[in-house]
Formats: C-alpha cells, sequence, structure tokens
C-alpha cells in the first residue's frame, strides 16, 4: 500500500494505492493522523486505486472520521471502486461517510 | 515430512505479513478451481479469519502458532478450512455489529467477523481439546481450531469481471 498526500488550499487529499489490511492500516492511520495533528483536518481520501479493504481499512476510516469531525473538519471518500464500495456499504459506513464520485467533487465539498 | 494437501498453503508462523501472500494463495487457487467469481468475497472472508489468528491467536503474548488454510471443492461448492493450533475461539461468541448507530457513538472495530458471515453460506467451528492425539491419520496437524467456510455454487459463479 502507498499513500501519497497533496495539499489543496483548503483541503488534504491523500491518495491511497493497494491493499488495505491488518498489516498496513497502521500506517494509513499514521499518515493521516498525522495531518490532522499539523491542523490539516479537512480531508479527502482519494480510494481510486484502492483495490481491497479488510474491516482493518474500516477501523481506519471510522477513527480518523471521528478525530476530523471533533476537531471541526471532516473525512470524505473518493472515487471508491465497487468491491471496495460493497464492504463499505455492508457495515452500514455509506450513512455516516460522505462519499463522492471524483477526487475533485469530494474537494470542492468542502469549499464554504 | 508429509505432503501438504492439493490446495493448501502452511503459514508458520502467522504473522499480518503474511495476509497477502494468503490473499494471492485464494486468488489463483479458486480461479483455478473455476471459482473465479467467489474470488471476493472469500479472499476477504479467509483475510478476516486469519487476520483476526495474526492479532489474537496466541495466549499472553506467546508467538505466533502455525495456520493451515486449505482449499477445496465439493460439487461446486467450495470449502476452506482453517486450522490452527492457537486457544477455542467459536466465532458464534463474537459481538454482534455496530452497523447502524451515528458516527459519535459506532465502535471501532468489531466487524470482522460479521463480514466473515456476510461473505459465505455457512461457517463451523470445530474444538478439539486434545491436539496432540487428533487428526484421522497420523500425518495430520496438531490442530486445535478448525474453521469450516463453505461458498455454495462457488464453481459455476459468474467470473466478476476484469479487476
Amino acid at each position: 500500500m502507498q499513500v501519497t498526500i497533496v495539499q489543496h488550499d483548503h483541503v488534504t487529499v491523500v491518495a491511497v494505492a493497494g491493499s488495505i489490511d491488518a498489516l498496513t492500516a497502521d500506517s494509513l492511520v499514521a499518515s493521516l493522523n498525522d495531518e490532522l495533528i499539523a491542523g490539516r483536518v479537512r480531508l479527502v481520501a482519494d480510494f481510486g486505486a484502492v483495490e481491497y479493504t479488510s474491516s482493518a481499512g474500516l477501523r481506519v476510516l471510522l477513527a480518523t472520521l471521528k478525530e476530523a469531525r471533533q476537531r471541526g473538519g471532516d473525512l470524505r471518500l473518493a472515487e471508491i471502486r465497487p468491491n471496495v464500495r460493497h464492504v463499505l456499504e455492508l457495515s452500514g459506513f455509506t450513512s455516516i461517510l460522505k462519499c463522492y464520485a471524483d477526487v475533485d467533487s469530494a474537494v470542492a465539498s468542502f469549499a464554504r | 515430512m508429509h505432503e501438504l494437501p492439493a490446495h493448501a498453503i502452511d503459514l508458520s508462523p502467522l504473522t499480518v505479513d503474511r495476509l497477502g501472500d494468503i490473499r494471492r494463495f485464494l486468488q489463483s487457487t479458486l480461479s483455478s478451481l473455476g471459482c473465479a467469481g467467489a474470488v471476493d468475497p472469500l479472499v476477504l472472508a479467509v483475510d478476516e479469519v486469519c487476520a483476526n489468528l495474526a492479532e489474537h491467536g496466541t495466549i499472553d503474548g506467546a508467538p505466533p502458532g502455525p495456520v493451515r488454510v486449505t482449499v477445496r471443492l465439493e460439487g461446486i461448492d467450495a470449502i476452506i478450512v482453517v486450522e490452527d493450533e492457537g486457544p477455542p475461539f467459536d466465532p458464534a461468541d463474537a459481538p454482534p455489529p455496530d452497523l447502524d448507530t451515528d458516527w459519535q457513538d459506532r465502535r471501532i472495530g468489531g466487524l470482522g467477523w460479521f463480514l466473515v458471515r456476510q461473505m459465505v453460506d455457512e461457517l463451523h467451528y470445530d474444538s478439539n481439546t486434545d491436539p496432540v492425539h487428533s487428526g484421522a491419520t497420523p500425518t495430520a496437524p496438531r490442530w486445535s481450531n478448525r474453521l469450516t467456510l463453505i461458498k455454495r455454487g462457488a464453481a459455476d459463479a459468474a467470473p466478476s469481471g476484469p479487476g
């Protein structure tokens, strides 16, 4: 799994590539946490290249979502592949996470 | 020395850095058995089971033990067996998932066994209280927990498409 972080004006895009499992989840949550601690609390997770997630990825998303919202920001998802979306839907995550078809719309959704 | 069953992978020990190997083993084995359409759900189910074993499958921080994952077909049903030598754990004892509370109150974690059950048709747990003398044959692994996952109709499931 690779994580690439790109800062936009008011939003941070965290592009994730590969598989999120019990091995890789720790480094993903650490990357996301680094952004939150630095005060960059408006996060878009670009899942376009996420091929797979287990429940370990769900733990990362929920922990980050809670932390971001408690700091006045949010975590929003973009470009989720169908198999990953299926796991999110089954687990009830699509009702608590805002999901967007593409990164641009997710970034724009934060605009005031 | 004894040979592995036709479609099996031994993880000795099973640690979380082997999960990718397990997923690749399942992907290639299930595809070769004509179960391409069942790859996604079975990969997720077995990944969850094995992640749980790697993270919780030992007593008091003992080093992780060996785990064997075996795949076979019975007719058109895919049968996957996961055997380990760790402490007993019946997935029936896993707490129910938290699927619909608000984000503030939603519990982090606890979805692994829920997803396993969503991905397969049947899940059976057997505990062997006398692992040293276990096995129908002298060469069987000394398993103490055996989890059997069954996906009905896996071999005639439609291919899941590209990717």
